[in-house]
């Protein structure tokens, strides 16, 4: 076989260089195509050579062997997997793959993980490559994997690091991404350890590094972080110092709260209101405001930013973030009211929109669903010229007190805005409620909801409710608007996720 | 039937992604004013924007499809989500008389097929006039003739100047060679020549790749020169490697094999402005393998349906005569419920190669040789891919093969059955088993 290569690389040489340079190999006399090889006996030379070549090359073709090759040092998967998902299943997945629908790809994953599923094996490879670089997919990834899916993504390091369970090792040795999604694992089961580990390498780590690690904290906050927080206030990096802060003032009983406390006490007071027999309407509740001279050092330390966002005076400003730090809760208690009457006290203030601001920021860090429950319907029609951001009072509610708080309020005009932020699994009963208000602003024809808003809400609705749905809104739309486009595309929608979870 | 279409397979019909969402969408009950079938074919009629409802129907024997739509897509998306709705739940299909619209179109499909075989038989007659006849083979065969010897002295002359200077020459100079064969009447050479461009192009290895192709060709011009003293088999195989086409009538006037088929692969291609569909078939009793190509301009949309990888058929093949003959015809065909077993295979990689080197004995220029091996794991080497049998010898598979590690995946680093196309150099796999159902592992468009 050597011979045969052997000639065969001098015939390709020969031709590469032309035979008007480089004249014919020899043919050698012996072996098996050696006899046929030397019959060939054409007067022409290139003649020669290019039938000599065929014959050559035929033979090598004919007589390749398959090479000896080691077995694969990954141990074959355990055969003893999940069950696979109903056989309809596989072109809804295709097809959010593709592109279509690909919203509902984590809440089909998260169905196929909660029936005790797993993704198809042919489907693996391309789902993997499409949730590499989403991070938010990860989880919902990794529950309907089964064996197959763990065993595949083992073997290709770009997915082994986005989705591989990260062990302590790879503190010293991963990359950011990957600390930090060990980081990320570590806050929910064992949250102190992974303070100590972030603790452990913090002078070598980088400044965008410091800043990353203190953010994750935010998963499993607790007292047990408020040292370690409180030292990082002194870092060199404003990032860091204020992703430390921004966590302090999540803390009730953090040395930073306290700070603020005793700093504002001085300059806020509070009159409680009262009903007076003599005077009609009696006296309401009033507050009486100092502005702060000076934001210093340790202010800024604490998080306090000293340059004003727009439209506001700075030291408006400083007193508006300090609120901001503190637990809502607090103020009722030390002034010993009821916090609806707060906030109407805020209302009536020369510093409402300071006040309402500075109530909403600590509202949100502090997750105080009773203050959001008032504050919502204020930022629904916010006070003019104020930056009161019904989104991020939104997401600061709790899931499970969404529908509650936002069920009331589904009956006035801003119902749309309102659903809009809802971007949980709605509840049947909530969904109904949707739905009724969507067949009401549906046929209002434009007043309170423009036509583009609403097909979204499809990826939430409860598909207990699609024949509803199917049965109120397309007579609610009239006939050939781009209303009744719509509903058919929500309509759609929901058809897609009732068929495809029904398909599992 | 609806057993053997199942939705995933339905909508590997769909042309594009946006007309297999479209076709999802649309398979709901609630959008179609009628659902019926016979038995044979399934229609429905679906209201659309328009006043009267679309009217759509699906012929289930290849299957066939047509919409009163004006969708340019086809199939379009209520043939799609007809198609779904019968794959998904056949019971919702009423069992009806077939409507006239329905009837019509079938017996105009029907008729077609007469006027077809009727034409074919005017051409018979037509060609029976054997002095014309004569006269038109004596100016083929010197033409090609002419055209041989051209092509011989062209490539006489690259041998003498050398490849390294041929590789730099633009297309064009490789175009006109393939030019001159296509008046030659010889179009078969013709596309061996543009070969001959892309081996020139083909990156590492092309010297090799670029003389084996034309040593090959200029073993077909030397064939052609002693034709006469060639075994018949190879005279065909000779002939139609030049581009003499076999009278398809006439062939499919001849027996066939019957057998249970399998589509096992596919691949779509375009060549000379029309778009080339090769399917893939095994026969499950006969143990054999055969190629089906069909072509459909490039201006047309549709590529034949009626070869869907992993569908199952009982039928009768003809195949074009040759040495060693893969590429065959489809004379009949029926539906069948039954399900695949048996499928051949080789039981190593180098029981595979020796069929191939038998088959390269009968025919030197055979470029893709079905190789279905029993047991092989896919293993991966760096960027490539190899598939290891199970007495440890590998084959290597074509480079920049997209879907190694949906290979592996599929296989969970267990052996499994693997059919591909061989091509003395490397593997394109195609299909595999899992549970006893054929998966793709080559997508049609992928070249």
């Amino acid at each position: 076989m050597s011979d045969t290569k052997y000639l065969w690389d001098r015939l390709v040489t020969a031709a590469l260089v032309g035979l008007e340079r480089e004249p014919m190999p020899n043919i050698p006399s012996e072996g098996a195509i050696a006899e046929v090889l030397n019959r060939i006996d054409d007067e022409t030379p290139e003649r020669r050579f290019l039938v000599t070549a065929a014959a050559l090359s035929v033979y090598r073709s004919a007589g390749r062997v398959p090479s000896l090759t080691p077995a694969s040092v990954v141990e074959p998967c355990d055969l003893d997997d999940l069950p696979l998902p109903g056989p309809n299943s596989m072109q809804h997945l295709v097809l959010m793959l593709r592109g279509e629908y690909q919203d509902l790809l984590a809440e089909w994953l998260m169905a196929v993980a909660a029936r005790g599923k797993r993704i198809r094996e042919d489907a693996l490879p391309t789902l993997l490559d499409w949730a590499k670089g989403k991070p938010e997919l990860w989880d919902a990834v990794r529950g309907a994997l089964g064996k197959r899916g763990q065993w595949l993504a083992a073997q290709n390091p770009e997915w082994n690091s986005a989705l591989a369970n990260r062990s302590e090792s790879d503190w010293q040795t991963g990359s950011r991404a990957e600390r930090l999604a060990l980081l990320h694992r570590l806050r929910i089961t064992e949250p102190d350890r992974a303070r100590e580990l972030v603790e452990s390498t913090w002078a070598e780590e980088t400044p965008d590094d410091r800043a990353a690690f203190v953010k994750s904290l935010l998963a499993g906050l607790s007292m047990g972080d408020e040292p370690f927080l409180e030292s990082a206030l002194d870092d060199k990096r404003k990032e860091v110092r204020r992703a430390a802060s921004d966590l302090l003032a999540r803390l009730p009983d953090s040395r930073l709260c306290g700070r603020m406390i005793d700093r504002l006490r001085p300059l806020i007071t509070f009159y409680s209101g009262q009903k007076s027999r003599f005077l009609v309407g009696g006296r309401k509740a009033c507050f009486d405001i100092t502005l702060p001279t000076v934001c210093d050092k340790e202010m800024d330390r604490d998080g306090i930013d000293p340059k004003p966002r727009m439209g506001m005076g700075e030291k408006a400003w400083w007193l508006s973030q300090m609120i901001g730090t503190v637990a809502p809760d607090y103020w009722s208690t030390a002034w010993q009211t009821r916090r609806e009457e707060i906030v109407e006290a805020a209302m009536a203030n020369e510093w409402k929109m300071e006040l309402l601001e500075g109530f909403a920021l600590a509202a949100r860090r502090h997750g105080d669903s009773a203050w959001l429950e008032i504050l919502i319907p204020i930022a629904l029609d916010p006070p003019k010229d104020s930056w009161f951001d019904l989104t991020l009072l939104m997401q600061a509610l709790p899931a499970d007190r969404i529908e509650s708080i936002v069920t009331p309020l589904l009956r006035s005009k801003h119902a749309i805005a309102l659903i809009n932020h809802c971007n949980h699994g709605y509840s049947h009963d909530f969904s109904r409620e949707v739905l009724r208000v969507l067949a009401r602003c549906i046929a209002g024809n434009g007043t309170d909801m423009q036509w583009w808003t609403f097909v979204p809400f499809a990826n939430h609705i409860s598909i207990s409710v699609y024949q509803e749905a199917v049965s109120s809104l397309p007579s609610a739309a009239k006939e050939g608007t781009q209303w009744s486009g719509q509903v058919e595309k929500f309509l759609n929608i929901l058809k897609f996720r009732h068929d495809m979870l029904e398909a599992i | 039937m609806s057993s053997v279409w199942t939705v995933e397979r339905v909508l590997s019909l769909a042309p594009d992604a946006s007309s297999a969402k479209a076709g999802q969408d649309l398979a709901s009950p609630r959008k179609w004013v009628t659902l019926a079938q016979d038995g044979s074919s399934v229609w429905g009629e679906c209201q659309g924007s328009g006043k009267n409802p679309y009217q759509t129907q699906i012929d289930l024997s290849e299957p066939a499809f047509k919409c009163s739509c004006p969708s340019r897509k086809f199939p379009c998306k209520h043939a799609l989500a007809l198609f779904i709705l019968y794959a998904q739940d056949s019971r919702t299909f009423s069992q009806s008389p077939t409507p006239p619209w329905v009837t019509d179109w079938l017996s105009s499909r029907a008729k077609r097929a007469e006027q077809r075989e009727a034409r074919s038989e005017a051409r018979a007659q037509e060609s029976a006039d054997p002095a014309a006849q004569a006269k038109r083979v004596a100016s083929r065969e010197s033409k090609v003739a002419a055209g041989m010897q051209d092509l011989e002295l062209w490539l006489c002359d690259l041998v003498r100047q050398g490849l390294a200077a041929a590789q730099s020459k633009p297309y064009s100079f490789w175009e006109a060679v393939a030019a001159r064969m296509v008046d030659s009447q010889a179009p078969g050479v013709a596309r061996a020549v543009k070969n001959l461009a892309d081996a020139a192009n083909s990156g590492d290895g092309w010297q090799e790749r670029l003389l084996q192709g034309m040593s090959r060709l200029q073993l077909l011009i030397e064939a052609y020169k002693r034709i006469e003293t060639l075994p018949e088999p190879t005279k065909c195989d000779v002939r139609s490697l030049i581009g003499w086409t076999q009278d398809q009538d006439e062939m499919l006037n001849t027996t066939g094999l019957i057998d249970t088929w399998l589509v096992v692969g596919e691949r779509v291609y375009e060549e000379d402005r029309l778009r080339v569909q090769r399917s893939w078939l095994a026969g499950c009793n006969s143990r054999r393998f055969a190629v089906v190509l069909n072509f459909t301009h490039l201006s047309q949309p549709q590529v034949d349906a009626g070869l869907v990888p992993g569908t199952l058929f009982n039928g009768e093949l003809v195949f074009f005569a040759g040495a060693c003959p893969f590429r065959a015809l489809v004379k009949s065909r029926a539906s069948t419920n039954m399900e695949q077993s048996g499928l051949p295979a080789h039981l190593s990689a180098e029981q595979m190669l020796q069929s191939y080197s038998s088959a390269l004995g009968l025919n030197p220029w055979l470029t893709e040789f079905p190789a279905a091996i029993a047991e092989v794991t896919p293993v991966k080497q760096g960027d490539r891919w190899l598939v290891r049998d199970s007495e440890g010898r590998s084959i290597p598979v074509v480079p920049h093969y997209r879907r190694g590690w949906q290979l592996l995946s599929i296989s969970g680093g267990h052996p499994m059955w693997l059919f591909g196309e061989w091509n003395g150099e490397w593997l394109l796999p195609m299909s595999t088993l899992a549970e006893g159902r054929l998966i793709l592992v080559h997508g049609g468009n992928e070249g």
